[in-house]
């Protein structure tokens, strides 16, 4: 299998302190409204304890992306040497196409650009040996850099429940499910 | 520009950079032509004042911050990327803000100053190269987002007509420069 | 002739080449100096500084009142902060910040600012004028002045400050007041001081363990903390406990992000944790558990504490008070024991109650007794200053001459080094900080005139915020220090701008943690911000213009100079360095002093770990660390207002960036509670009680139990959501030993809510 690189979500790690969100926005200063990596909290449904679990997502640079699929302009291609999805937004015509079919909402629009834009996997520091800023700033390990091709996957999940599941165009993220303590609740209040 | 838009400039500079009341009606009264206007030190200037202070200075959030970063992006901030445009196209007329680093250089009084010289420059000499930058500073920067900025300031909660005169007379200033403008070269 | 397009100017702004063609070309045209502006100036055709890879770097340290205190690399380019890391060479932060300190941006040039000195005109209206700092300096030592004639003395001049920036230099607020003369000082600490005193009593000094060696322990209790959230970084380390086999048992009144990651979760009774302490100890003595050598070399009065768990404390006992099983704390108390090393960590919210130091004395007793105080991955963890110890240039300053004051000794607060002044009696006047509204409406012979807020927004945080608002109506003059236009500023007469961490001088260091780093200032302050210490030169000057002699504090300072004259031999062989300047490569380790009671020579009169505190008892309380019943309840439901990730206190919750994530405040119900109220999730709920009422959005979940409910302590923009409205300020037990006054029984508070 080629290499290609993704995010690992481990959802177990994850205390949902939300500065992987914040440092991709002190890096690149998306507009207001404008989230290029969002932290969702999971429903009591699939977690018990409410906004206590999450999922932070971005971009999944997806082995076959829709975004890449529909483009009109061709302005967005996939790296040989990584697998990375590139937006290249000085092609962008804003044509919004990417951010209709997107399901996981990783293309966004830029209302004063007038074109899309995603998680970019901050592919230029990857270029220089550094890590996506999200993955630098967690201060519990619970954002990695994965590389399918030769990955572990014991204990790793693609489609963690709540997750759009997705089989044609493969995204690249692999999650840890979150577990439940033993909780020790007072009886009779 | 003729020199009364060169006039009406200088005074509408005056009035954005204005620190007080007194500023405020020195400027206004320049405005209005030196026509009689309430009396400086009268408590209409310190209504003036309250005013402006809530909209352009605080302490209190800016209903209608000054900046041009507040506008050319979603994100209202200062010292951003319009910050250091305004700051470079200073530089390459020769000029620069006395208070650069504090002072954002994109603050609405330093821009009007420097329309001041850029125009003044552009058409006192003949040459392609101040003409230009002239053009583009006025196009690309100034009409980019000071109409969004009177805009808000006209529906901000605060108000007063000495800040209603100075608005527009602004947009005035700025109409007569776009039509001056078309047919130009962009 | 070319043809100059706008891409050819956008060109020349990029690159300095074309920019110099450009340039050629205007001179070339007659461009001269003679120009029409009455504000730009002619500028020099400057190379302009070349950084290495774009960027020059700063070094900067969070100051805020956090366990992690994060050391910060700043990036500039043309004078202008493009975005923070955090450092990497702290093994405890590693590269990373938190969602504030990414945020720090939007701190830094956020347009609502506070950016001149201004004037309100009536305090309250919203009406401000703007002033110089000359202006703004005369009208204050006007009235100090003034004061000083009327009263004999400064004491009706008070200063409110604490931890909103913990940079050292900061303590040059308090110095600009001891150089004023003898004045009226809040005192105390909102904090932890139940605690600190309690660890005094048991120990001798409040002391951690260096938080990185929890990897060592075996067995992690979290004892009314949340990690998680409070202390990002330190999750890590718990993580690396559990990988080697440690169990993490989590205890809260509330199902906090915490206790979804610990093995097991306790949803302890409020404010019952002594309670619970004393019964896992009474269990481990039953078993023959207790480390009996431990005790007999390290400490006094073991004896007779096994005494009172005999006769005073059962499983039952304690089960029926915590609500939390018999067989559960039977189970978990014979683990605990039995892990070696076994370690406690304390928190800040677990104290804050009436009963708040005695619950700590019990849980200290119980690391104590399994022999766990003074071992690496061990401990009961609370806090420490060992890496405080620095010369608090800035705040040692003396009164001018012929300064009168009061009579008799002043109340210290837990950050005041300094030595208890020999030579004259008079002192300054000291009120409790936790009852700041009350103070400052009784205090009289002299009232208090004037009030100096900086590094504290207490209109925001202070408890019976109604009774605050009383008490500012009797103050002549409010002076409000800051940077943004928040709810004590709205009631000020004079504000004045201050630097944030990227625009000063300082250096910090952490409560928790070893670490300790320099901060640089990295790019020029905003508009006429002034840094703390040059406020306090600025007002010297002034005073002194216009009474010669009336303050002591140096008119000429160099902030960078006063930065470094904080360090002292001590702080150089801890961190191991020559000089300050080995933290512009980041921050350094405390070389020594991270393993607390290591060699168990504890700082108690006995020398020993005392479970029997004489001077415990001297100070009122039980000289045992036995049960104090809570509060209490004086209304239907438990009020607890713990702190959230999204914000420290009142900062950066008004950021937007932030609102992006967290845009408004909930109150917290289980869905039992609510569905008694007919409350559905997202109503409106009035929640009310003797103090005030507060209107807010409801959250149904269990996470709270049934009969609590809980809001965020938190200030948002143009929005009055305050939870002190809510808040008395009733005293915790313990405080005054260390702090100069009790600590505040914050989460000692009940309210009742309907649909609104």
């Amino acid at each position: 299998m080629k290499k290609q690189l993704g995010f690992l979500v481990d959802a177990d790690r994850c205390i949902g302190c939300f500065t992987c969100a914040m440092a991709c926005k002190n890096q690149y200063h998306q507009e207001n409204g404008v989230i290029w990596r969002q932290v969702y909290p999971l429903k009591e449904e699939i977690y018990p304890h409410k906004e206590r679990a999450f999922y932070s997502l971005a971009c999944n640079h997806c082995e076959n992306p829709a975004c890449m699929n529909v483009c009109p302009v061709k302005a967005y291609y996939k790296r040989d040497e990584d697998g990375l999805v590139i937006h290249e937004q000085d092609k962008c015509i804003g044509c919004g196409n990417c951010i209709r079919s997107c399901p996981y909402g990783a293309p966004q629009y830029n209302p004063v650009l007038k074109k899309a834009e995603k998680c970019s996997f901050c592919h230029q520091r990857i270029d220089e040996g550094l890590t996506p800023m999200c993955v630098l700033s967690c201060p519990v390990d619970a954002i990695g850099v994965i590389d399918l091709s030769t990955l572990d996957t014991t204990g790793l999940v693609q489609y963690a429940p709540g997750f759009s599941r997705q089989p044609v165009l493969n995204p690249s993220v692999r999650f840890r499910l979150p577990r439940l303590p033993e909780v020790v609740r007072r009886k009779n209040i | 520009m003729d020199p009364e838009q060169r006039t009406r400039l200088a005074q509408l500079r005056d009035f954005f950079l204005a620190r007080r009341a007194q500023d405020l009606a020195r400027a206004c009264t320049a405005l209005s032509g030196g026509r009689t206007a309430p009396e400086p030190g009268s408590t209409y200037w310190d209504h003036a004042e309250f005013a402006f202070n809530k909209l352009f200075v605080g302490p209190v959030a800016l209903q209608a911050p000054p900046y041009a970063s507040a506008y050319l992006s979603t994100e209202s901030r200062l010292m951003g990327e319009a910050t250091l445009t305004a700051r470079k196209i200073y530089e390459m007329a020769g000029l620069t803000s006395p208070l650069q680093g504090s002072l954002p250089d994109d603050h609405l009084g330093v821009e009007l100053d420097a329309a001041l010289g850029l125009s003044t420059m552009a058409e006192g000499l003949d040459a392609e190269a101040p003409r230009a930058l002239w053009d583009y500073f006025l196009q690309a920067h100034l009409l980019a987002w000071i109409p969004q900025f009177i805009d808000k300031a006209r529906r901000a909660e605060a108000g007063h007509p000495a800040v209603d005169l100075a608005l527009g007379h602004l947009e005035t200033w700025l109409d007569h420069q776009t039509i001056k403008e078309e047919g130009m070269t962009p | 002739m070319t043809q100059w397009k706008k891409t050819d100017i956008e060109q020349a702004m990029d690159c300095p080449m074309t920019r110099r063609r450009f340039m050629k070309w205007m001179t070339a045209a007659g461009v001269t100096a003679a120009m029409p502006c009455g504000f730009l100036v002619p500028g020099k055709a400057e190379a302009g500084i070349v950084y290495e890879g774009g960027y020059e770097t700063f070094r900067n340290a969070c100051p805020r009142n956090c366990y992690d205190t994060c050391g910060v690399v700043t990036y500039v380019k043309d004078g202008v902060i493009k975005f923070v890391e955090g450092a990497p060479e702290s093994t405890f932060t590693r590269g990373g910040l938190c969602v504030k300190g990414n945020a720090y941006l939007r701190k830094q040039y956020s347009p609502d600012r506070i950016k001149y000195p201004m004037v309100q005109q009536g305090r309250g209206s919203g009406n401000w004028k703007r002033i110089s700092w000359d202006e703004a300096l005369t009208r204050i030592s006007e009235k100090f002045i003034e004061m000083n004639e009327k009263d004999g003395s400064m004491l009706g001049l008070a200063m409110t400050k604490y931890s909103g920036n913990f940079g050292i230099t900061n303590y040059g607020v308090e110095g600009m007041f001891s150089s004023l003369g003898y004045t009226t000082r809040m005192v105390g600490t909102p904090c932890w001081p139940a605690g600190i005193d309690a660890q005094n009593y048991d120990m001798g000094n409040m002391w951690c363990n260096d938080p990185e060696d929890m990897v060592k322990a075996r067995y992690v209790i979290l004892w009314g903390v949340n990690p998680a959230w409070c202390s990002v970084h330190t999750m890590k380390y718990i993580y690396e406990a559990r990988q080697r086999g440690a169990k993490i048992v989590c205890i809260d009144p509330v199902l906090t992000q915490t206790a979804a990651k610990a093995d097991e979760y306790w949803q302890i009774n409020t404010s019952e944790d002594g309670a619970l302490a004393l019964g896992m100890a009474r269990h481990i003595l039953d078993k023959g558990l207790v480390d009996q050598d431990w005790v007999t070399q390290n400490a006094v009065g073991f004896d007779e504490f096994a005494g009172y768990l005999r006769s005073e404390v059962t499983v039952e006992w304690a089960s029926k008070k915590s609500g939390i099983p018999a067989e559960r704390i039977t189970r978990v108390a014979e683990e605990f024991a039995a892990a070696d090393p076994a370690t406690i960590w304390i928190g800040y919210g677990m104290q804050r109650h009436v009963n708040g130091g005695a619950s700590v004395r019990s849980i200290d007793a119980l690391v104590a007794m399994t022999g766990n105080v003074g071992k690496p991955g061990g401990g009961a963890r609370y806090g420490h200053l060992q890496t405080w110890g620095f010369n608090y240039h800035a705040m040692v300053q003396q009164p001018p001459e012929g300064a009168k004051g009061y009579l008799g000794p002043a109340a210290k607060g837990e950050f005041d080094f300094t030595e208890d002044s020999k030579g004259p009696a008079y002192a300054n006047r000291t009120l409790n900080i936790n009852k700041t509204a009350r103070e400052l409406l009784d205090a009289t012979d002299p009232p208090v005139r004037a009030l100096w807020v900086s590094c504290k927004n207490p209109l925001s945080q202070d408890f019976d915020r109604n009774l605050l608002i009383e008490a500012f109506k009797k103050m002549e003059m409010v002076v409000v220090v800051d940077q943004f236009f928040n709810q004590t500023v709205e009631q000020a007469d004079i504000v004045l701008p201050v630097t944030t961490l990227f625009e000063e001088w300082t250096v910090n260091a952490s409560y928790w943690h070893y670490w300790l780093s320099i901060n640089e200032q990295a790019v020029k302050p905003l508009y006429e911000a002034k840094s703390n210490i040059e406020i306090a030169a600025a007002l010297s000057k002034k005073m002194n213009e216009l009474k010669p002699g009336s303050c002591t504090f140096p008119a000429d300072i160099d902030t960078k100079e006063w930065m470094a004259k904080e360090f002292n031999k001590g702080v150089y062989d801890l961190f191991g360095i020559d000089s300050w300047e080995a933290l512009k490569n980041g921050p350094k380790k405390a070389r020594t002093n991270r393993l607390a009671w290591g060699d168990g020579k504890f700082g108690t009169p006995s020398g020993k770990y005392e479970f029997k505190s004489e001077l415990c008892a001297e100070h009122g309380f039980n000289a045992l660390p036995e049960y104090v019943a809570s509060r209490k309840p004086y209304d239907k439901l438990r009020l607890l207002t713990p702190h959230t990730k999204f914000g420290l206190h009142s900062q950066f919750i008004n950021l937007d960036w932030m609102e992006d994530f967290n845009p408004r405040p909930y109150v917290y119900i289980h869905p039992d509670t609510a569905r008694a109220r007919s409350i559905a999730d997202g109503d409106r709920v009035r929640v009310k009680n003797k103090t005030g009422e507060v209107l807010i959005t409801a959250s149904l979940t269990d996470n709270v139990p049934p009969d609590a409910i809980m809001m965020y302590e938190a200030w948002f923009k143009n929005n009055p959501y305050n939870c002190q409205n809510l808040v008395d300020d009733t005293s915790a037990d313990m405080g005054a030993y260390k702090a100069g006054a009790p600590g505040v029984a914050i989460h000692d508070q009940f309210a009742d809510l309907v649909k609104a």
